[in-house]
């Protein structure tokens, strides 16, 4: 296989040589050349999923159902982690169930009251950090249900929570139970955002990174109670969206300029530490 | 370019639509995310004046400064946001080459948004507006891009027009009273292409629908 058709098969090559086309000043001309290349009819997009190996252990029959399991396999994570922390910064036993009631606009936190100490976050954040964490909660546990949903109406494999649980130290104040919060929601914004160059369908893509636009406001939001930078933030792993490299965003574009991501393996490996017996 | 005589002088009238924006596929695509980050460099230029000590916009006329300093956190994500859009602004441009929209149907744009006269709060308000309108517009051009070339770097752009909305939403509460979501909420309706989801999810816009928001403050 010559370099232009490897090019070709790859999106993150084809990625690459955009990089360096662009600092060449020829970004154009490539855009313009590669514009025309596998288009097929009947679908947006030329397939790019020539590697399983990015989705270790994840189910699918092509590209899109494997990249919805592998969100659903962290949404389930991330719902139950969240529903965790609620019950834990609310006095709640850790194991209650999310309660019923939707939490209603922008001071909404349904019938959940805060029970611990704020620790180091500013007073007159801690009111709206704990009805982010009541929220968002919600939401993640909107997403999980809306992935089951449309896998299972895909006529697709739909992935399996973990029969042992998820866990967290998430500490005993609202700080250190966002700060794990924190973490997982950069985790989620980066894992959609590498996941999405391998779907295929627009409108599941589109859906897709709907979901990791709001992973992104969420980890900026937490981020902004917590006295943290708001992000983009480069943080280890991290690979960048211009060049790929796992680096900050190249010269001369700052570090909070473009969102970061990191591949799926990589996160899969990452979240290991959250599921139990894994 | 038109002698500028009062506010509505010159604006873009009909509105732009996804067809006046140049070029083909991808490239039509870049040049309506730069047309929407030019404007939003812009606004948050005039923004910074507005709240702080004052200045002159790009069409010469003097903006009066609120006289705020960098301890507001209004203030302080303005700069900060500004320099980002301003590098995204940058980043298409560049990548656009001498296709880009700004050398063409944009070649004389500046930006009015009122803001001379703009309270604290409207400017707060209208900074919100525009993010989260930016945040759904990169949404709704995903289906127009003809390759997958600039999928993650528009991505990555529109992750940090998230991030800016959930943050200026949390300092507008703080500052003016809670009215405004960080994020969509679990159970409100959200619209993608025309299919309704209730996953508390950010909405698509369509091209047309962003751009007759985005031309009234467009003068050529």
């Amino acid at each position: 296989m010559n370099s232009f058709e490897e090019l070709m098969r790859s999106p993150l090559q084809r990625r690459a040589f955009l990089t360096r086309m662009t600092a060449a000043g020829l970004g154009s001309a490539a855009v313009a050349l590669l514009s025309g290349c596998g288009s097929r009819s009947g679908t947006l997009y030329p397939s790019p999923f020539t590697d399983p190996t990015n989705f270790p252990g994840i189910p699918g029959r092509n590209a899109d159902e494997t990249v919805l399991n592998y969100a659903l396999t962290l949404e389930i994570l991330e719902a139950d982690l969240y529903r965790q922390a609620l019950n834990l910064a609310s006095g709640r036993s850790v194991g209650t169930a999310l309660d019923p009631t939707l939490p209603a606009g922008p001071t909404g936190t349904g019938s959940y009251r805060l029970a611990v100490s704020p620790g180091g976050i500013a007073a007159d954040r801690v009111a709206p950090a704990f009805a982010y964490l009541v929220q968002y909660a919600y939401v993640e546990a909107a997403h999980r249900d809306f992935l089951q949903t449309a896998l299972a109406s895909l006529g697709a494999p739909v992935a399996r929570p973990n029969a042992q649980g998820y866990r967290a130290d998430f500490g005993t104040t609202l700080e250190s139970i966002l700060t794990v919060i924190y973490a997982i929601e950069e985790t989620g914004v980066r894992a959609y955002l590498g996941a999405a160059g391998f779907m295929n369908d627009p409108q599941l893509l589109t859906t897709a990174v709907a979901i990791h636009s709001t992973e992104a406001r969420h980890s900026g939001a937490v981020a902004y109670v917590l006295g943290l930078p708001v992000g983009p933030r480069y943080l280890g792993g991290d690979r960048n969206a211009l060049n790929q490299a796992q680096s900050p965003n190249p010269s001369p574009y700052g570090e909070n300029t473009f969102q970061y991501y990191l591949e799926p393996r990589t996160v899969l490996q990452a979240v290991r530490p959250f599921i139990v017996g894994a | 370019m038109p002698q500028m005589t009062g506010a509505a002088t010159g604006r873009v009238t009909p509105p732009l639509r996804f067809s006046d924006i140049p070029g083909q596929g991808d490239i039509k695509v870049l040049n309506y995310a730069l047309a929407l980050e030019a404007l939003e460099a812009d606004l948050y230029a005039q923004a910074l004046l507005r709240l702080t000590g004052g200045g002159t916009n790009q069409l010469g006329r003097t903006i009066p400064g609120l006289g705020l300093n960098d301890s507001a956190p209004d203030v302080r994500y303005v700069r900060e946001f500004g320099q980002v859009e301003a590098q995204h602004r940058d980043f298409l441009n560049g990548a656009l080459g001498g296709q880009s929209i700004l050398l063409s149907a944009l070649r004389t744009a500046r930006f009015d948004f009122g803001i001379e006269t703009q309270s604290r709060q409207q400017v707060v308000d209208l900074l919100y507006t525009v993010e989260n309108l930016g945040t759904q517009a990169y949404l709704g051009a995903i289906k127009f891009f003809a390759t997958k070339t600039y999928l993650l770097p528009a991505g990555a752009i529109q992750a940090t027009e998230a991030r800016h909305t959930a943050v200026i939403a949390a300092i507008s509460n703080a500052l003016f009273g809670p009215t405004k979501l960080t994020a969509p909420l679990a159970g409100q309706t959200a619209n993608i292409n025309g299919q309704v989801n209730t996953a508390g999810i950010d909405s698509t816009a369509e091209p047309d629908a962003v751009l007759a928001t985005a031309s009234p403050f467009i003068v050529l």
